[in-house]
């Protein structure tokens, strides 16, 4: 008997649906991932299943948890005995999930089912089956790291011992490494008890090595599902295969990396037929009309025109040709050290970087490595303790570097304009306002976009407008710190290779910042690597791909999930 | 179509009254100050006085809605001076910081440590003002929370991402304060101004009451609640319908401020 | 400020004793004794005995009053409230009876041999409230006492006239004045202006006489056990006192300034009488069980004043076009429930009733009598140097609201001639400052009579430093006449007659005199209940009803 059956699930939000004829089932001890990029209604989809969604937005369909049957319709009372206690949800943030006021020990207590104190036995055994010491039930979240309070969470989730686990985004917000282990006693777990796992991601890598089965979701809709090892390998449906491509390879620098156009609908924007044919490159005018329902044996797909299996729809991609790399210094930064109060470790520990005129160079690290620092110091924003930063030439101020931000969505000022917001930027460069249009262009955006405000644009072109902004002033650097890493996959693709023809056409020099070795792949030819303060490693990096020599490079490139 | 929030609707009925009152006083109420020493106190429901009358024949009715604008206006004056003076002052102490906040934020504290009424009291008695001079004691006296509340804003909004940018720009502290920062505080100011303004609403009323602001033979609904304590056996609507305008108004006031200062906040939390 | 300081600061300030009281009082819209109005019959209303009274003991009397004390001796504070505690615990030469006649107190009787002699023969066994005995030298330092400004800042002036005091035999004391006044008479009567007491009493003291710490040992009926400057005073009675034991044993006064409280304290029981009560809740008063109301002439004057030295009411016009715009009896009936009457004179009935008995309104009705009239106001508006009107302010005192009604009520009425009066309400200590100041034209008086003395008003308003800035030969000379004439009769003619002339141009519009009104338990009556009552120890005239 499976562990959890949906049949049918439609979730209706204050402007259209969300969620559109959603099937799915998973058995005991099974993973499977629900895939999808942001809009995609995956979110929905796990709290419809736990009865959490939020006001305005309901669910109806017919949904099985073990043995107990429940209706979806008759609203989230229909699953308050079962949430927590046959299934369970864990959650991606651990830092706004667990209470700050209980002890970890408390949280897992109070969902046990027989609840008692938060230093009982139970609590310990249950603290030791996520390999957390004893000690832990003492202490509150915020004595804790981040991966050791996930454990916390998941301890918590697992407390009742539930027949399903959801996971939404469970590892996201943590870094690479503990992102590996904590998937791993996630896997070593779910085998124990045999727990029918949901788990949902935006991280094709993540799918792909841990879900035995993939479910693919697109606005709402299931576009394809099958076997973990297959889906992505030959993907029967244009979105899977165009999303599969997006992701930049780590093996190869790519000229171009091959990007779905447009973005993904909103849920009052669906259009009638197909609701992937606007961006589809096999559309006709039969995909425009019919909605295409899933189907097919263990693979199935929704589609009127899928791909055969092996089939790529998109052209191979060609690799990039490297160029030499230009002598003059842009940029020279010695000895920067930094401590932000005296008895906590160094943020910058005698760092040394170079960035040549118009060249693209990757600052690599995950969180605590001192990479933010070091962007911070070099447009102002901070100051070193000692060492210095040498500019080459006569430039400075807002020409001299500028910067893009991780999340666009706070990255621009929500009461002004995309127009006044670059005509201020333009301003700052000595430049005049007409060229708002070319600078909209040169980022790909429509000129019209320049009367909207922020809110009105989609992630993607949101941080297209940020670029453009921090463009407007012509930097001899731009540098980026995270600048994909909250957007979805296919739009990340776009913006990177944004980045490239901004770079050739530009001749500016990019310092490009990020945790994602392969991202970092596919715009620069050298790297640092950077962690707890220092530059543990440099060169180009072919090399360091082939032959790594830090240990902490090796561990890092051995944890990218799914490569 | 999205459900129609029932709180502001509620809360909008008496204030649209009273503001009605405050515009059209001269015509709801042409007859306010007329006196009648002859006919004197007289209950409710006498004779064309639908409450009454007070000591000089004047008609409670008419007086409590010719009472409304100095009810209303003054405090209206003082939440916005004092939300403009907290916004400049908070500003300034939020993003430049160091000493000037240092400096800013004692003063702050030093206001908001006396006593509002006692202080108003104390400055109205010495200085023969009446009621403008009572507004701008209070004004200055209700700014302290103002700033706070926009320095927070502002230090919020200070390390935020876009204003980072515009620092990289090279933008001046100026130019990032007054065009960046302050429209984004702004909303939070205008949830908290509506309360101030019923806040002010209350002080000023009791402050008239106790015979400060305005004079005698201005209509003005703490001025009737003092006049009329003396006639409450024989008229009750003297105490109870100013006092009952002065309650209603400032509950849909807060209603109203309360309302709105949630979904601000809502908005904020969402981004 | 205009007003000389022989102007009794008591007469003026209503009842409260020190400014910074009366500021809070003010703000709390205490309308205390202020509210006292002229009454209409005299004697009062509403007493009601069914048979005759007893003067069976009552334990404790329970009285409050409206305002605090903080000093019992009232040299340091003369509020009026100061006086009704001052005048159980202590006495002087002569008390008024209840008519205002003065009759011998610690002194059993007085002649005058000459204008500025005055030989007073003590009365024997009298004894202070610990026993010892009354000396006459006890009554030559408690002059020496009245005369002090630095003991006595209050009263002292009273005092200036005179040149000695001296022991004449072991029961006789002389008083020399400096030059007649036949107004001094009132000076050594405890209503007013002495208080007996030893000199080592005040030596124990040590400066800080009539506080809670030293208190004030007199002759008088009670003596305070116990004083609590912001709660209350507690007395005990004298079992020695020469005139014998009253019927209440103990009186606890207590301070509740805010009528409201008052009022319900009488409605728990908890007290058992409340002096100067607020007009404005008599029915109120009227309403609770088992409680009396009485009211009384309080012998106050409400009047306007204007300053003839300031534009435009140096124009007789101006003045008279206000005065006949008066509506007085409305006033009256209106502002003041009908309790008081319409004021013909400066002088109040109960300050000759002593002398002409039930003549005293038919005497006093020719001083002044213009009509309300307001088509003569506007001619006579007219005849002005400001036929179309002009514009002016008045203060007014925050405790004094039935006045400020009342400027209110005339500023309706003249704003057709195009007079526009602009009411400004203030603390009391800043309407101080608008008597008699230039920038003060139009102002009002409202006064309350601190002696019997028929000429104690005009000897301020109608002499040199006046308020209204009014100067007259003949009235002044007919004020020293008065000063110097011995027969109570003549001196009366003399009196009314300087009013009436100095009235023909109009520098005072009287308005009412006023009444008090007094709560007390139903239980209770008030032997001889009238307008000089509370000058004398009233406590020993409260008796149980039959």
């Amino acid at each position: 008997m499976n562990a959890l059956e949906l049949v049918d699930l439609r979730v209706t939000g204050p402007g259209g649906p969300i969620v559109s004829r959603m099937d799915l089932t998973v058995a005991p001890g099974e993973t499977v991932a629900l895939v999808g990029e942001s809009g995609s209604g995956k979110s929905m989809t796990a709290k419809a299943l736990t009865g959490l969604l939020p006001r305005g937005v309901t669910a109806t369909g017919a949904m099985r948890l073990g043995d107990t049957e429940v209706r979806l319709d008759d609203g989230p009372s229909a699953l308050v005995g079962l949430r927590g206690r046959r299934i369970s949800l864990l959650l991606q943030n651990p830092f706004t999930s667990l209470s700050p006021v209980h002890r970890c020990g408390q949280q897992i207590a109070a969902a046990l089912p027989g609840g008692g104190r938060g230093d009982t036995a139970e609590v310990l055994r249950r603290l030791a089956e996520v390999d957390l010491p004893a000690r832990v039930a003492r202490q509150y979240p915020f004595e804790l790291s981040g991966g050791m309070r996930q454990r916390v969470a998941l301890a918590a989730s697992l407390a009742a011992d539930p027949l399903v686990l959801i996971g939404d985004e469970p590892t996201t917000a943590l870094d690479v490494t503990t992102q590996r282990e904590v998937l791993n006693l996630l896997a070593r777990i779910q085998q124990e008890r045999s727990m029918a796992v949901l788990l949902i991601t935006h991280d094709l890598g993540v799918a792909r090595e841990r879900a035995d089965r993939i479910l693919v979701m697109y606005a709402g809709r299931l576009m394809e599902s099958g076997p973990g090892a297959d889906v992505f390998s030959s993907p029967l449906h244009p979105y899977t295969s165009g999303l599969r491509d997006s992701e930049p390879p780590l093996a190869v620098r790519l000229e171009r990396l091959p990007a779905i156009v447009g973005s993904v609908p909103r849920a009052w924007e669906i259009p009638d037929g197909c609701v992937f044919a606007p961006r589809c490159s096999r559309a006709d005018h039969a995909c425009t009309v019919n909605t295409p329902v899933l189907e097919g044996g263990q693979r199935r797909v929704a589609c009127w025109k899928p791909l055969a299996a092996g089939e790529h729809a998109q052209p191979t991609a060609v690799a990039f040709t490297e160029t030499a790399r230009r002598d003059d210094d842009l940029v020279v930064v010695s000895n920067l050290t930094k401590r932000f109060g005296p008895d906590s470790p160094p943020a910058l520990d005698d760092v040394h970087i170079t960035v040549a005129a118009g060249e693209a160079v990757g600052i690599v690290g995950e969180s605590g490595s001192g990479k933010t620092t070091l962007a911070r110091c070099l447009i102002g924003l901070e100051r070193a303790d000692s060492g210095t930063i040498t500019w080459a030439d006569g430039e400075t101020g807002a020409r001299r570097a500028q910067i893009v931000f991780q999340d666009p969505t706070s990255a621009l000022n929500p009461a002004m304009t995309i127009e006044a917001a670059l005509a201020e930027a333009l301003r700052a460069g000595g430049l005049d306002r007409s060229e708002v249009p070319a600078l909209l262009d040169l980022v790909g955006l429509p000129v019209a976009y320049a009367r909207r405000r922020p809110n009105a644009l989609s992630g993607g072109e949101q941080q297209r407008v940020a670029i453009a902004r921090a463009l407007a002033p012509r930097p001899r650097l731009l540098i980026c710190d995270e600048p994909v890493s909250s957007l979805d996959v296919s739009v990340q693709a776009q913006i990177l290779n944004l980045m490239n023809e901004l770079l050739d056409e530009l001749g500016i020099a990019l310092l490009f910042i990020t945790h994602d070795l392969a991202v970092v792949r596919q715009v620069v030819r050298r790297v640092y690597v950077m962690h707890h303060g220092r530059v543990v490693e440099s060169g180009v990096m072919d090399e360091l791909i082939s032959a790594p020599q830090h240990d902490y490079t090796r561990q890092l490139f051995a944890s990218v999930p799914g490569r | 179509m999205k459900r129609l929030p029932i709180t502001p609707l509620v809360a909008a009925v008496p204030l649209a009254v009273v503001a009605v009152f405050v515009v059209g006083a001269q015509w709801l109420a042409p007859d306010a100050t007329t006196q009648d020493i002859y006919t004197g106190v007289t209950p409710p429901g006498t004779d064309g006085h639908l409450f009454g009358t007070d000591q000089l024949g004047r008609d409670i009715w008419q007086l409590s809605i010719a009472g409304a604008g100095s009810a209303v206006i003054g405090p209206i004056v003082i939440a916005i001076g004092s939300m403009m003076l907290g916004l400049l002052l908070g500003t300034l102490a939020g993003y430049i910081g160091g000493g000037l906040d240092l400096v800013l934020s004692k003063y702050a504290d030093l206001l908001l440590a006396l006593p509002t009424t006692l202080i108003a009291l104390v400055v109205a008695g010495l200085v023969d003002g009446g009621y403008w001079v009572t507004v701008l004691v209070l004004l200055v006296l209700f700014s302290p929370t103002d700033i706070r509340i926009a320095r927070g804003a502002v230090m919020a909004q200070a390390t935020r991402p876009y204003i980072e940018s515009a620092r990289v720009l090279q933008l001046s502290r100026t130019r990032i304060m007054f065009r960046h920062i302050l429209p984004n505080v702004l909303p939070i100011a205008l949830a908290t101004m509506l309360l101030n303004v019923a806040f002010a609403l209350v002080a000023m009323s009791a402050l008239s009451f106790l015979g400060f602001g305005v004079g005698p033979g201005t209509p003005d609904w703490g001025r009737q609640l003092s006049d009329g304590r003396d006639l409450i056996g024989q008229n009750w609507g003297a105490v109870v319908v100013p006092g009952l305008l002065i309650i209603i108004t400032a509950a849909a006031i807060n209603l109203m401020g309360d309302w709105l200062q949630e979904r601000f906040e809502q908005r904020g939390a969402q981004r | 400020m205009s007003q000389p300081l022989s102007v009794s600061r008591r007469a003026l300030l209503q009842g409260a004793g020190g400014s910074a009281l009366l500021l809070l009082i003010a703000a709390c819209g205490d309308d205390n004794a202020s509210v006292t109005t002229t009454g209409g019959t005299d004697g009062g209303e509403g007493i009601d005995t069914t048979g005759p009274a007893t003067a069976e003991e009552i334990d404790t009397l329970t009285v409050a009053f409206p305002s605090s004390l903080s000093n019992i001796y009232p040299g340091q504070e003369a509020g009026n409230f100061n006086y009704y505690v001052a005048v159980l615990v202590a006495e002087a030469l002569a008390a008024p009876d209840s008519t205002g006649k003065l009759v011998g107190a610690l002194a059993e009787s007085w002649t005058q041999p000459d204008a500025t002699t005055y030989v007073y023969t003590l009365r024997s066994g009298v004894t202070f409230s610990d026993g010892s005995a009354l000396t006459a030298d006890d009554i030559v330092y408690s002059v020496g006492l009245a005369k002090d400004e630095a003991m006595s800042p209050n009263t002292a002036y009273y005092w200036a006239n005179v040149d000695k005091a001296e022991k004449t035999a072991d029961n006789e004391v002389t008083i020399t004045l400096l030059s007649p006044d036949v107004a001094f008479e009132w000076g050594p009567v405890a209503a007013n202006a002495m208080w007996v007491t030893a000199e080592r009493f005040v030596t124990a003291a040590g400066g800080e006489l009539g506080t809670p710490a030293a208190l004030f040992t007199g002759t008088g009926p009670y003596k305070v056990t116990s004083f609590e400057p912001d709660k209350g005073v507690e007395l005990e009675r004298v079992d020695t006192y020469w005139g014998g034991k009253a019927p209440v044993k103990t009186v606890k006064i207590e301070f509740i300034p805010e009528e409201t409280t008052r009022l319900l304290a009488r409605k728990a029981g908890d007290i058992d009488m409340a002096i100067s009560i607020s007009l404005d809740q008599e029915q109120q008063w009227k309403d609770t069980d088992a409680t009396d109301v009485l009211f009384a002439a309080d012998r106050s004057y409400v009047g306007i004043d204007f300053n003839t030295a300031v534009e435009p009411f140096d124009d007789i016009h101006v003045r008279k076009a206000i005065a006949l715009a008066c509506d007085r009896a409305t006033y009256v009936e209106k502002l003041i429930n009908g309790h008081g009457e319409v004021a013909t004179a400066l002088t109040v009935p109960q300050q000759i009733e002593s002398v002409v008995g039930d003549k005293a309104r038919e005497m006093l009705a020719v001083v002044y009598d213009l009509p309300f009239d307001l088509e003569a106001a506007k001619a006579e508006l007219a005849l002005s140097k400001v036929p179309d009107g002009f514009s002016c302010k008045v203060g007014v005192s925050s405790s004094a609201p039935q006045v400020s009604q009342f400027f209110q009520a005339l500023a309706a009425t003249v704003k057709d001639m195009g007079i526009t009066i602009e009411v400004e309400e203030m603390p009391v200590e800043q309407w101080y400052g608008t008597i008699g100041s230039p920038d003060w034209g139009l102002a009002y008086m409202w006064y309350f009579n601190a002696t019997g003395d028929p000429a104690e008003l005009i000897s301020w308003f109608l002499a040199e430093g006046n308020p209204a800035s009014y100067t007259s030969e003949e009235v002044a000379a007919l004020l020293q006449q008065q000063r110097e004439e011995a027969d109570p009769a003549l001196r009366v003619d003399l009196i009314i007659e300087a009013q009436r002339l100095a009235m023909e141009d109009i520098p005072y519009v009287p308005l009412w005199w006023g009444e008090a009104a007094t709560a007390i338990d139903d239980a209770f009556t008030i032997d001889d209940f009238g307008s000089y009552t509370l000058l004398s120890p009233w406590t020993t005239r409260i008796l149980t009803k039959g």
